[in-house]
């Protein structure tokens, strides 16, 4: 008999991902932007809040001529 | 890493090239949305601007409020693109230097050919790291506007990278003949 494939599993949530980009945010204010936030990831020690951090992965697509298929 | 002086020298723009990896120090001023505006309406009466240009650098930037012994809290920046239309009027007044992110037009890409002009591209979302290379900063005009007010920033040592030079040539000349090429080929 056929061994029935395995699902994968689709990460929907924010929470699915947190183990992967970073912690859950201590305070309520980014460092950065002063908005409201729920997550930080930290990058050689400069935190990032969810918003900053698509800021930084732009600033690293348009200076490094990087892809986003070299994140996946 | 090459260490360049704002207000900047025609021979500093005219060794620097796309790609280079640079520290700023001097004088900048920050430049938002509504400033242009009121600098706008300056320069259809013909009046001078409130702050030197002459060479000068401005940061695409504002600050948010000073925490204890220091200048001010973050200093990130932000999207160039949205100021592209006010550029003639900067070079005319003899800006050369731009601090700020994201890519500009083709017709900013020319002008700063043109004017012999550079774009800096600092890094997004690092605000409160980049106000560490601030040593000073103070407002000089519209303070009406609050933290979009024209700030004059003594910046040491600020990481930034030659994203247009002052001959036309951008970082993202190769990733831009790569799509014009796929395009054709579609």
């Amino acid at each position: 008999m056929r061994k029935k494939k395995k699902k994968r599993k689709i990460r929907t949530r924010f929470e699915d991902w947190l183990p992967l980009v970073g912690q859950l945010a201590d305070k309520p204010e980014c460092p950065n932007c002063g908005e409201e936030r729920e997550w930080s990831v930290f990058i050689e020690k400069i935190e990032f809040c969810e918003h900053c951090f698509l800021d930084y992965l732009e600033f690293l697509i348009l200076s490094q001529g990087l892809s986003i298929f070299d994140f996946l | 890493m090459k260490l360049i002086k704002s207000p900047l020298e025609a021979k500093d723009i005219f060794n620097l090239i796309a790609g280079d990896k640079v520290l700023i120090s001097g004088t900048v001023y920050t430049l938002r949305d509504s400033a242009h505006k009121l600098l706008l309406q300056l320069f259809k009466e013909g009046k001078d601007f409130p702050f030197p240009t002459q060479n000068a650098v401005i940061y695409y930037a504002a600050p948010t409020p000073p925490k204890a012994g220091h200048p001010l809290g973050s200093l990130g920046p932000t999207t160039a693109s949205r100021m592209d239309v006010y550029v003639p009027m900067l070079l005319e007044k003899g800006i050369r230097g731009m601090i700020g992110k994201g890519k500009r037009s083709d017709e900013v890409r020319e002008l700063l050919k043109q004017y012999k002009a550079v774009y800096f591209l600092a890094a997004g979302g690092a605000g409160a790291y980049l106000a560490q290379f601030v040593k000073d900063a103070k407002p000089v005009a519209f303070q009406e506007l609050g933290p979009e007010a024209i700030y004059e920033v003594q910046l040491e040592g600020f990481p930034a990278i030659v994203a247009i030079d002052g001959e036309g040539r951008s970082i993202w000349d190769e990733e831009e003949e790569k799509e014009k090429e796929n395009k054709d080929k579609i």
